[in-house]
């Protein structure tokens, strides 16, 4: 299946039936597609529905919400920009791209800010809503003739569309309409399949609010029967698909007074013997540390997912960061090992739960899993799981308990002991987050902390044996090496393929288990004369003033891989606000080479 | 049969308990089929079960053998244990599929009532002898022998008073002339109902002596009130009778006293004149005397202004007396 | 009460057969001071248990930290000791997915009246079908004499030495004043008979038993109810056959308030602080709906739940 966009758009799009006849049809491996508006025009809807059309026809697609911070911001701000960017191609797309190739702007102003962000090639085909060229308000119109001078610097193809004009003809509100107008203009352009558009639009309409692909089934799949949960965003965009389906399921969400409650719920319906879990983002996953702690040291099994957002404190709540990694390892005062995870694809999500669960009843601990507003918000079609019963949780096992068997029975060689619920008859014990012994009996004497402490600790040794090293991207060998973690994958995946066609020897590897960290790193890492990990949070460049080798913060994966490794790995992070660019990743590849490295 | 309409209305005001029944069943089942799995468990089956537990994103990331090896299975290769775990699924997997239909019965012409509903209910009670036999596998000590099938029957009165709590309503069809009710009486303990639906002419007031201080009894002709039925923690029984009949209700809840917990909303204008289910005339009239006594507020005593003094009157209260003595009377030799 | 979470295999006969004794219910030996209302409370609530002959194996106490805190490990039942004002969270995910357990919460003032103040509103709105024991003492004992939120106006304690600054929070009006609340109740340390009295009505409320008990600190806080002690005639009983009844106290206290606890203005009238100790159950209604009822879901069998996400994976199928 190929695009089959047309690259000189119709003289006017205001007569698309005369056009169709002229037009010619390309095909393209890829085209990015951008669609803006105000918030409340429903661009955001018109994406969706062209990216999941290219979806059901077979298309690589990826999309990415562009989202203002405020509900209702005023209209024709640059700052209001709200809408989808969509990238599709013929094979499969794993990242948003780098410029919207084709852009559909239902003012200039919401253009006027992807301009600046530098979202636009240049010489993208930009199709734009003319009405206010001559609007009544004069400050409009000088806005337009500012903005149009302004966006004159680049090479941008202009297209102007009397959106409003042409909608007027079939219905009585256009601003309620504008975004199937649009919808109806790219799928056009694009060659999309009417009759699978108008079973969406029904679908959508009849339905408010629903996700595509996203984290909401996976949550299901991990055959978990509770979620406690508090709002926050970009977290609460998985609880609300989750919210209307779950109690089909035999689930319940139950939403919090607060954050520290939501995960004590969680725990608490853990230590009941029915594994629940917790989602929300960095400032949530603050507030919920103390029990984070505590399911940790009575060693009840938890998922706490962390939907990261940019930090510190508020931070940029609907935006991409990667900024939560360290302090979801060690952000628990006192030793607290636990297993953090992160998955880097949609699909990962979509499965990461199943594994995350598992493991956290197997090894009676926490495992918080890392996702991202990337991945939270965006789209992408995956295979279509096979579910299996076995992903579900099995009932809590509540056979008498052997006499003599003790609540923390730790066995030396695994770490772990069997768990006890509550219903189990013989098993009375109380969980406490005091030090304690094998009895769960408060410890007043030194051993007994020790000992807790290394058994604790003795599980994830044991559990770091049972992962398989990672697997290189491109050759074992090589001049660079780029690391990666999260939904960066496939951005970074791309650009080094571009640079390893271009000729550089450069490979990849990217991590799903970040505590404990995947074997034989430092292995794999001798192998190439520069280590460097690629992430979204902020470290100093090493140009900045100030800033020596000694005192540079760098990227949180780099922290760890080289404490862990003791390599020297260097960092290229950055914090847009926005996931990262494949042409990006390229440059700093470009700029990131060590000296005589082989062309 | 022209009552199943009002069958389904019955059934549909008991979402909540045969719900939570099927629930039971169905939560039951998937322990056993763990079990199942725990103890059939060898090192490389149990590898292969935990790579499908771990799901798709293990796969190359974790060793499911090493994995397995954190997995405590309660391996038992014992057989005829594990015959009787998958007959108690059996019989589980049976009940949980008949959903709603486990919890009607109807009552051939002529049939005893008491015989219907006493099989009825030992049928509902395969679901608690099953649960037993797992209970006994668990705990390392299954039944011996070929004696004592999983599959078989529990007659009410060995259910324990968890059981007599957890079984569902029975919604028993039924023609007015086989309506003998009395016997039943044996049945309503724990959280046990029955609801009858009559269907032609019945004796006025079938239910009156089954009135007991604990108990919800329900004549109605449109099924109101039993939505309160259904909300009642404790034993009860109803009766969808014909306009002709009686209509009462004996909320255990609404008071300490008879006449607090007994309201009559209707009684026949014509005294009994013959023979109905085998009940005479005289009978029929002692019944509907019963409601009468129970229902008749004394002279001297007034509402309760919410004085401690009402508490007081709980143990001499004449209707346990009264319930006792209808008990006694009330010969279930021959019905059995 | 509709229970959708349990199994069959609980209602075995196994279960029952056995009698409880109160040695049943027994672990380690207290640890608390000589004096302290703790060893009280957890007499009476071992004597409760005993009476209702609750399966220790069924039995759930979750606790925060503080001294009070510790009462878990005293008994021999299932237990939570978790961490500072955040017991009624673990409480209520025990209960809402494992109702067949019975859940009883134990508080201190610190616990519940401050850190953890959140929770109590909400708990008790949630109306989750448990008990909630407020183990007032005025005073943080187990951190050595801070002033609490329930501290009367003018004890001196390390933190304010001058006398506690601001009158106390009063934790019965402030539970009369949320929606939902559907038990409250007062009780004291130094009555065993009308605290076992309360134990129980609040163990038969079919909702979320909220029972404050007076207690004395024998280290930081003695003579908190020392005048109450000895002057019975300041202690009014809230008397009720919907409440509490005790006919041993009758001799003792001569103020006897009938009060219907169905009455919620009378109740928020009686909360209010007059000089007198009022001792009972303010307001009971057991109607109000409680959360596990209201959030119960049909189970799904593993093949059911695979048969579902199937459907739902179909409807975003390319």
């Amino acid at each position: 299946m190929t695009t089959a966009p047309s690259p000189s758009p119709p003289a006017s799009a205001a007569a698309p039936s005369e056009a169709r006849r002229e037009r010619t049809v390309l095909s393209l491996p890829e085209h990015t597609v951008e669609i803006v508006s105000d918030p409340g025009e429903g661009a955001q809807k018109c994406g969706q529905i062209f990216g999941r059309v290219s979806a059901k026809m077979g298309n690589g697609v990826w999309t990415v919400e562009i989202i203002p911070a405020e509900i209702q911001p005023p209209a024709r701000q640059p700052s209001s920009a709200s809408g989808n960017r969509v990238r599709i191609g013929t094979g499969p797309v794993t990242n948003w791209g780098d410029h919207a190739n084709l852009v559909v702007a239902f003012n200039e102003q919401v253009l006027l800010h992807r301009h600046r962000l530098d979202a636009l090639a240049k010489d993208a085909i930009i199709l734009i809503e003319n009405m206010w060229a001559t609007h009544d308000d004069p400050d409009i119109r000088q806005a337009w003739t500012d903005a149009m001078e302004e966006l004159g610097s680049a090479s941008y193809q202009f297209v102007p569309v009397p959106m409003e004009e042409e909608c007027l003809a079939v219905i009585d509100n256009p601003r309620r309409g504008k975004n199937m107008f649009a919808l109806g203009l790219l799928a056009w352009i694009y060659s999309r399949d009417l009759e699978k558009i108008k079973g969406l639009i029904a679908q959508e309409f009849r339905k408010k609010a629903e996700a595509i692909y996203d984290t909401n089934v996976t949550l299901i799949a991990a055959g978990m029967e509770l979620c406690a949960m508090y709002p926050i965003t970009p977290a609460t965009s998985a609880s609300h698909h989750l919210s209307d389906i779950f109690e089909r399921f035999g689930g319940v969400v139950h939403q919090a007074e607060d954050e520290i409650a939501a995960v004590g719920v969680a725990l608490g319906a853990s230590f009941a013997g029915k594994v629940a879990f917790t989602i929300t983002s960095g400032p949530g996953l603050a507030l919920k540390t103390e029990f984070i702690g505590l399911a940790i040291m009575t060693e009840t099994p938890l998922v706490v997912v962390d939907v990261q957002r940019g930090g510190p404190s508020t931070g940029l709540p609907t935006k991409v960061e990667q900024g939560d990694l360290l302090a979801a390892i060690f952000g628990q005062p006192g030793d607290a090992p636990h297993v953090v995870l992160a998955p880097a694809t949609m699909e990962e999500c979509f499965l990461c739960m199943t594994t995350a669960r598992r493991v956290a009843e197997a090894l009676r601990t926490v495992v918080i899993v890392l996702s991202d507003a990337n991945l939270a918000t965006g789209v992408q079609p995956f295979p279509r799981p096979d579910p299996s019963e076995q992903w579900f949780a099995q009932p809590p096992d509540l056979a008498p308990v052997r006499e003599g068997l003790r609540p923390y029975d730790w066995d030396p060689q695994r770490g772990v002991s069997p768990r006890v619920v509550p219903g189990q008859p013989g098993g009375m014990f109380t969980a406490t987050g005091l030090s304690h012994d094998e009895w769960s009996h408060v410890g007043y004497t030194p051993d007994v902390h020790e000992r807790g402490c290394r058994m604790r600790s003795r599980k994830l040794a044991v559990f770091q044996q049972m992962l398989k090293p990672p697997v290189v991207n491109g050759e074992p060998t090589g001049d660079l090496l780029v690391v990666g973690w999260g939904s960066t994958l496939g951005a970074i995946e791309e650009a080094v393929g571009r640079a390893r066609q271009e000729g550089l020897a450069v490979s990849s590897l990217h991590l799903r288990f970040l505590s404990p960290l995947e074997p034989g790193l430092a292995e794999i890492f001798r192998r190439f004369r520069k280590v460097m990990t690629i992430e979204i949070n902020y470290s100093d460049d090493p140009g900045d003033p100030f800033v020596t080798a000694e005192n540079r913060r760098r990227g949180q994966l780099a922290w760890l891989l080289r404490a862990q490794t003791l390599v020297d790995v260097d960092c290229w992070t950055r914090v847009p606000g926005e996931p990262l660019r494949p042409g990006q990743i390229l440059q700093a590849i470009h700029d990131s080479m060590p000296q005589g490295a082989s062309r | 049969m022209p009552s199943e309409g009002r069958v389904d209305q019955v059934l549909a005001g008991f979402r909540g308990p045969l719900g939570a029944f099927r629930s039971a069943l169905v939560n039951t089942t998937d322990e056993v089929r763990a079990m199942l799995r725990s103890r059939q468990s060898t090192l490389g089956s149990r590898a292969a079960r935990v790579s499908a537990e771990l799901g798709p994103l293990a796969a190359g990331r974790i060793d499911p053998e090493r994995f397995a090896t954190l997995v405590l299975d309660h391996h038992d290769a014992d057989p005829a244990a594990t015959r009787i775990l998958e007959d108690a699924l059996g019989v589980l997997t049976e009940l949980a599929d008949r959903g709603d239909r486990l919890a009607v019965v109807e009552v051939p012409a002529g049939a005893s009532l008491y015989e219907v509903v006493a099989r009825a209910l030992a049928e509902i009670g395969r679901a608690f002898n099953a649960a037993r036999a797992i209970v006994e596998v668990r705990a390392g000590r299954p039944r011996g022998g070929d004696g004592d099938p999983v599959v078989g029957p529990l007659p009410f009165a060995r259910w324990t008073r968890s059981e007599r709590r957890l079984a569902p309503p029975l919604v028993v069809a039924l023609a007015g002339g086989d309506l003998r009710a009395a016997a039943l009486a044996e049945f309503l303990d724990g959280r046990q109902k029955i609801v009858l639906v009559v269907e032609g002419e019945c004796a006025p007031a079938p239910l009156a002596r089954l009135v007991a201080p604990g108990t919800f009894v329900l004549q109605t002709a449109d099924a109101a009130g039993l939505d309160r039925f259904a909300a009642w923690e404790g034993p009860g029984i109803a009766a969808l009778v014909p306009e002709s009949a009686a209509r009462f209700v004996h909320d255990p809840a609404a008071g300490a006293a008879s006449w607090d917990r007994l309201t009559i909303a209707h009684t026949p204008d014509k005294p009994p004149r013959r023979t109905v289910a085998g009940l005479s005339a005289a009978q029929q009239a002692e019944e509907l005397e019963i409601l009468r006594t129970l229902a008749a507020r004394p002279a001297a005593i007034e509402p309760p202004a919410g004085a401690p003094a009402a508490a007081e009157a709980g143990t001499a209260d004449p209707v346990d007396k009264l319930a006792a003595w209808l008990l006694s009377r009330v010969d279930l030799s021959d019905l059995g | 009460m509709t229970d959708l979470s349990c199994s069959l295999l609980s209602a075995a006969p196994d279960d029952e057969e056995r009698e409880w004794t109160l040695a049943d219910y027994e672990a380690a030996a207290a640890r608390w001071c000589p004096g302290c209302g703790d060893h009280a409370i957890l007499t009476g609530v071992e004597r409760l248990l005993e009476a209702e002959q609750l399966p220790p194996e069924q039995t759930v106490f979750v606790s925060g930290i503080g001294c009070a805190s510790r009462f878990p490990h005293y008994l021999h039942t299932y237990g939570f000791h978790g961490i500072h004002g955040r017991a009624l969270p673990i409480a209520t995910g025990i209960k809402l997915r494992r109702p067949e357990l019975h859940v009883f919460v134990v508080m201190g003032d610190g616990d519940c009246c401050s850190i953890g103040a959140g929770h109590w509103i909400h708990a008790v709105r949630y109306n989750l079908d448990i008990v909630a024991l407020l183990l007032d003492n005025g005073v943080y004992g187990l951190t050595k004499n801070q002033t609490s939120p329930t501290s009367p106006k003018g004890i001196p304690s390390n933190t304010q030495p001058r006398g506690a600054i601001l009158p106390p929070i009063n934790p019965i009006a402030a539970t009369l004043g949320v929606t939902n609340a559907s038990f409250v109740a007062q009780t004291g340390d130094w009555l065993p008979a009308h605290l076992y009295a309360t134990l129980q009505a609040a163990f038969h409320h079919h909702g979320l038993a909220f029972v404050r008990v007076l207690q004395r600190c024998p280290q930081y806080t003695p003579a908190i109810y020392d005048v109450a002690m000895r002057d019975p005639d300041l202690v009014e009983l809230l008397v009720h056959p919907n409440g509490v009844v005790v006919p041993e106290l009758d001799r003792l206290f001569k103020h006897k308030r009938p009060h219907d606890p169905a009455d919620l203005d009378a109740a928020r009238h009686l909360a209010e602080p007059d000089g007198k100790i009022r001792l009972g159950v303010f307001y009971r209604n057991e109607t109000c709906p409680v959360y596990e009822e209201t959030r119960a879901v049909a189970a799904r069998s593993a093949s059911e739940k695979v048969a579902l996400l199937g459907a739902e994976l179909d409807r975003y199928a390319v």
